[in-house]
């Protein structure tokens, strides 16, 4: 089954995220903050994550930088809010796949982990 | 409009909630101590959080609000501007107005309207000097370029990066145009120079790398490439990214060259992968925030994450289940104790290892269960500090405010129990304890006054003290106050110690509310406080001292669910005293018991009280009644509410732990029971509320 971390420090984000990636069949695991994030990643070895940029402990654009230095092929999207163009850029630069802009509509967060999973 | 499901909706509503407090409680903090960038950071990160769910909800009014509310707080952060006092009540009035709407949302209501309160904002945020629509945000990098194509590291590309090697190269210039409303352009851009850097050797582009990264772009974005892959590979390459519309290539005849005179070109050595480690990478966004977190306020971040939402109601059927099973064991145990025989000696010793290894299992589960329960009091304490300076400001008195020991843990029944009381303690000091400034400075004092709310652990309780430091209580104005209402002849006044005098202030309708100090209304309502600690086995003690100030004790228990009970009989009854109120136990010998006007009283020592029959009391007989019935071998003498009184039992059982059970609808309402228990031997014992049946037995009296 494929697998999908969520790290999002709002736990209203990452239950909802988290229920409608079950519902389309993927296994999922959840973080809180960025450390938790790398954390999880060692230990559940994800094919993408799902990374908030704005979080406590640590921030998603850190994790996606030691995720990224655990293992080159991580798969990161970042979640953003509009406004954030600058720290996204960054996170591109940094490796992340891809991005989506918070809120977005189920149909475009599976759409986005399609896109990334296919060309695996 | 986004569907939700109910529990979604719940933990939205919970987590707002609690985002709320923390922006309360650090606007409060920011007031008082001055700005710092690390409360600024985290209040930052509060509105953005919430911005962020309330936006996934579908709230657009809150998101809108808290998005203002962002750009105010980035803007100080950032050290742009000075947020005063007004700004301050501002940033207070939308944490109210998101407090109302979030509450509306929870009763579905539409909630209350933005418009004045998103205008009241946006006018803060032009006035303190923000440039144009300069959300917190976008403010663009300031990092000079260095690595600017960070390269072939990008996952997805992985299977065509190996082609750098200029065999039979073109150069081409792809232009890619994007489809209308693309959601932050320039990163989307940027994906398509990256991934255009991975298909060959990109000699240049426009608009460049640099000018996209400071969000200047235009359409299309054309790029120089020198690459051996065919077309069709670079345009499905292009178009994985999101919101590419189109993608046209025009081969060229020369080697690189930039056209469209773009403002700068990239480097074209081989790109290198970003080194996360001295990454120079760092936007005004996150990395002040990483470094300041260490020092946010509070320990309470790190916590947070090792922690679980439970559900209370799963912690309450836990709960349940292990009084079930302290049920068991003491059943156990009385069933060990009437097989005692000599002859069963082996059964007799299993029986005891498994009934002691049950206990200790038992009590184990019991204790966890608790703890699973126990809630730092910073819960209810956060909240104080603003409610305080309202007060203060409203009453024109300047106040110090200090809160300590708000790691200590409770029950959270009994915090829940706690906040009424606070208020109550709280609003007393600052209204009446803490005099206006003028006075305190005629009186040789700061004319700022210090009021603060404190807790400690104390052997198997914890102290709750609210402490100001102001007038205090005249014992001489309580004598004249009860003389007046017509509580006491001004002889039984007199005749009042000091001490008894300030206790007046716990008297039933006692309140210093009168003509002649306007102000005063201490007094009022702690009759009331007193009597809700003691429903839950708490109890309030006052010390005073004229013009120095005053200080409120609360001790009060870790918990509710399980109290130590003194196990009592009265014709063939069983009742539940909890320890906490039970004051000596006595055995009435022959003539203990005399009769004084009329009524029944035993003398301990130099002390009388008064004697109540529990077997009259609870069968709805009055005190003192006539005629003989169940004897009363023993008198449990109890204390609550100041008085004590002595209630006479036919026998004492045992003290054991008893788990307090609520009481169904049809024994509510029976004064004097506040719950019941199920005993070893599956009978029922009625918990006695000592407190309750005083104040109906002072009635009956007076």
């Amino acid at each position: 089954m494929t697998k999908v971390l969520i790290a999002d420090d709002a736990a209203f984000v990452r239950a909802r995220n988290s229920r409608l990636l079950s519902e389309a069949g993927y296994e999922i695991a959840e973080a809180s903050n960025g450390e938790e994030a790398v954390r999880r990643y060692g230990t559940f070895r994800p094919d993408v994550v799902l990374m908030d940029i704005t979080m406590p402990v640590m921030d998603g654009l850190d994790a996606l930088r030691e995720i990224r230095r655990l293992d080159d092929a991580a798969r990161v999207i970042m979640c953003s809010a509009l406004g954030q163009q600058a720290v996204v850029l960054q996170a591109i630069k940094a490796g992340a796949v891809d991005f989506i802009v918070k809120p977005f509509a189920p149909e475009k967060l599976l759409e986005a982990l399609k896109r990334h999973l296919n060309r695996k | 409009m986004i569907r939700l499901e109910p529990e979604d909706l719940a933990l939205f509503l919970s987590e707002a909630e609690e985002v709320l407090e923390n922006l309360e409680e650090g606007v409060v903090t920011l007031e008082r101590q001055g700005e710092s960038p690390a409360i600024l950071a985290e209040l930052f990160r509060a509105a953005h959080t919430l911005k962020g769910s309330s936006a996934t909800a579908g709230f657009a009014h809150i998101a809108s609000v808290t998005h203002h509310l962002e750009s105010v707080l980035a803007m100080a952060r950032d050290g742009e501007c000075h947020l005063d006092a007004g700004s301050v009540d501002l940033l207070l009035d939308a944490v109210d107005w998101l407090r109302l709407a979030i509450a509306a949302i929870g009763q579905g209501n539409p909630g209350p309207a933005s418009t004045t309160l998103v205008s009241s904002l946006e006018s803060l945020v032009s006035l303190l000097g923000d440039p144009a629509s300069n959300t917190p945000d976008t403010v663009a990098s300031q990092e000079p370029v260095t690595a600017v194509a960070s390269g072939p590291g990008g996952p997805g590309v992985d299977g065509v990066q190996a082609t750098l090697g200029p065999v039979s190269s073109r150069n081409i210039v792809v232009e890619v145009s994007f489809s209308p409303g693309t959601d932050m352009l320039a990163v989307r851009m940027y994906q398509a120079l990256v991934r255009l850097e991975a298909s060959g050797r990109v000699s240049g582009s426009s608009p460049s790398a640099h000018d996209i990264e400071q969000n200047r772009i235009s359409e299309p974005l054309r790029v120089h490439v020198e690459t051996i892959m065919d077309g069709s590979s670079i345009e499905s390459l292009v178009r994985a990214v999101p919101g590419v519309a189109t993608v046209q290539l025009v081969e060229q005849p020369h080697a690189a060259g930039v056209t469209g005179g773009a403002a700068g070109s990239l480097p074209a050595e081989t790109p290198t992968p970003p080194d996360p480690l001295n990454s120079p990478d760092a936007t005004p966004d996150t990395a002040p925030e990483g470094s300041q977190r260490q020092q946010a306020p509070g320990k309470r971040s790190g916590q947070l994450g090792q922690s679980v939402r439970v559900n209370v109601s799963i912690i309450d059927s836990l709960m349940n289940l292990v009084g079930e099973l302290i049920i068991d064991r003491t059943r156990l145990s009385d069933l060990l104790a009437s097989l005692e025989r000599p002859d069963d000696e082996g059964i007799l010793d299993a029986l005891h290892a498994t009934t002691g290894h049950l206990g200790r299992t038992v009590s184990d589960v019991q204790e966890s269960i608790m703890r699973a329960r126990l809630m730092p009091l910073h819960t209810l304490f956060k909240r104080y500090p603003r409610m305080v300076r309202d007060l203060a400001r409203r009453s024109a008195k300047e106040i110090v405010f200090e809160v300590s020991g708000e790691d200590t843990e409770l029950d959270r029944s009994v915090i829940e129990a706690l906040d009424d009381p606070l208020i109550h303690l709280l609003r007393n000091c600052v209204d009446h304890g803490i005099e206006p400034p003028s006075e305190r400075l005629e009186t040789g004092k700061p004319a700022h006054g210090r009021v603060s709310v404190s807790a400690k652990h104390q052997e198997s309780c914890v102290i709750v003290a609210v402490v100001d430091d102001g007038r205090g209580i005249s014992p001489s104005r309580m004598r004249s106050v009860a003389v007046r209402k017509g509580l006491l002849s001004e002889d039984e006044a007199s005749r009042l110690s000091d001490e008894q005098a300030i206790d007046l202030i716990f008297m039933p309708g006692f309140t210093t509310a009168t003509k002649v100090d306007e102000t005063s209304g201490r007094g009022v309502g702690l009759d009331v406080v007193r009597a809700n600690l003691k429903r839950i086995n708490g109890s309030l003690d006052l010390w005073t001292e004229t013009g120095k100030g005053t200080r409120f004790t609360m001790r009060l228990p870790l918990t509710l669910a399980v109290v130590r009970a003194l196990l009592v009989s009265a014709a063939r009854d069983v009742y539940a005293v909890p320890v906490s109120a039970v004051q000596e136990v006595v055995p009435l010998g022959p003539g203990a018991v005399r009769t004084v006007a009329g009524h029944e009283v035993i003398i301990v020592r130099d002390g009388t009280h008064p004697l109540v029959r529990l077997s009259r009391l609870l069968a709805g007989g009055a005190p003192g009644g006539e005629g003989p019935e169940a004897p009363c071998l023993y008198a449990v003498v109890v204390s609550a509410t100041g008085s004590t009184v002595a209630f006479g039992v036919e026998r004492i059982l045992n003290e054991q732990e008893i788990v307090v059970r609520n009481l169904g609808d049809l024994l509510k309402s029976t004064p004097g029971i506040s719950g019941a228990t199920i005993l070893g031997n599956g009978e029922i014992a009625l918990i006695l509320d000592a407190h309750a049946l005083m104040l109906g037995l002072n009635r009956k009296v007076s």
